[in-house]
């Protein structure tokens, strides 16, 4: 009888130790909490007691927040609320000696200030490519100058193609601009031009 | 005996798994509709800094239009270290409506608020980089660049 009170004993204390409850980890939220608003993607980390992100197995939360683990950093996750409030996050980190443990994440004073839907992040290469066509370059005018009317570019562009346009265009204006982008320049050009004037 | 021991184990079984069930709010709460936060997700693979910015005001002042913005720049990774974040605001010929903010930032500071931003007419698009570099890096590099519709 002994016996099988230690056997049960020992179970429920090993299944505790298993699904610890987050003692001695520390919330790190990548924001301060005053840049906590509404529909921003909020990142956090958990870290252990040396001060090192553990990798995340699950996140929750409750409505009208949503969480996610990021799909390219496994030390990090987001929660986005639509609503101003206080919240509560659980984060499940593999914590050191592979033991899953819950960890709770508050999420305090999310406030609502953003004025309409027509927020939206652009592609940086389309954002560095509309740059580049309205910059001037050694002394060059700029892209705009020449093509600014949609009908001045007819056709879609890649990075190979705007290199031979600029090597052996019938016009010494555009040779004047031969290796004057790198490829990677040449490419953001083309999906500039590409997504404003073949839209 | 047996029973006490069985019903003490299996006490402390529920005990324990209660933790591990979802969380019975957002079941019944309808959190699985309110926002599409996989299909949203704005940041890329090489991102070394998470960004956000956001319109939050449109005034009519004497001299035109003011518009306000609310922005944040962190570090992907764990780095306790300062950084600087320049904020562009341009208009559909990339021309700057008003001065970049430079600002230097790090894990506790890192939200910055535009209050000030005028321009004499009224913008159909507006474009808001957000650049950032380490204290010992030469340039800006382009984190993340965002397009906003204002109402006027």
């Amino acid at each position: 009888m002994i016996y099988l009170w230690r056997l049960g004993l020992t179970f429920t204390l090993a299944l505790y130790a298993t699904i610890a409850f987050g003692e001695g980890y520390t919330v790190v939220p990548h924001f301060a909490n005053r840049a906590f608003i509404t529909y921003r993607y909020l990142p956090f980390s958990v870290n252990n007691q040396t001060g090192n992100p553990l990798p995340l197995v699950h996140v929750s939360i409750g409505s009208p927040c949503a969480a996610m683990i990021d799909p390219f950093r496994p030390h990090v996750f987001h929660a986005v609320c639509t609503q101003a409030g206080s919240f509560l996050a659980v984060a499940t980190v593999r914590g050191d000696g592979e033991t899953l443990t819950e960890v709770q994440v508050p999420i305090q004073q999310v406030r609502h200030v953003r004025l309409n839907e027509a927020t939206a992040p652009v592609d940086v290469e389309w954002e560095q490519g509309r740059q580049l066509f309205f910059q001037s370059r050694a002394g060059l005018k700029a892209c705009n100058e020449c093509h600014g009317v949609p009908t001045a570019i007819r056709v879609t562009q890649n990075a190979d193609s705007l290199a031979q346009k600029f090597k052996s265009s019938a016009s010494a204006d555009m040779k004047l601009y031969d290796n004057l982008f790198t490829p990677s320049e040449q490419a953001a050009l083309a999906k500039f031009i590409n997504k404003e004037f073949f839209k | 005996m047996r029973l006490a021991l069985f019903a003490l184990i299996a006490a402390s079984l529920i005990g324990a798994f209660q933790n591990c069930a979802p969380d019975h709010a957002s079941l019944s709460s309808g959190s699985l509709v309110a926002f599409d936060i996989t299909g949203n997700y704005p940041f890329s693979n090489d991102q070394k800094y998470f960004a956000d910015v956001q319109l939050v005001k449109v005034d009519h002042v004497s001299s035109g239009f003011n518009y306000q913005f609310n922005s944040a720049v962190a570090p992907t990774d764990s780095s306790e270290l300062d950084f600087l974040v320049r904020l562009r605001i341009l208009d559909e010929q990339n021309a700057d409506i008003c001065a970049p903010i430079v600002a230097s930032a790090n894990r506790l500071s890192n939200s910055f608020e535009i209050t000030d931003c005028r321009s004499a007419s009224a913008k159909n698009k507006i474009y808001v980089q957000v650049e950032a570099k380490n204290l010992t890096d030469s340039e800006y590099t382009l984190v993340q660049s965002y397009e906003f519709l204002p109402p006027h």
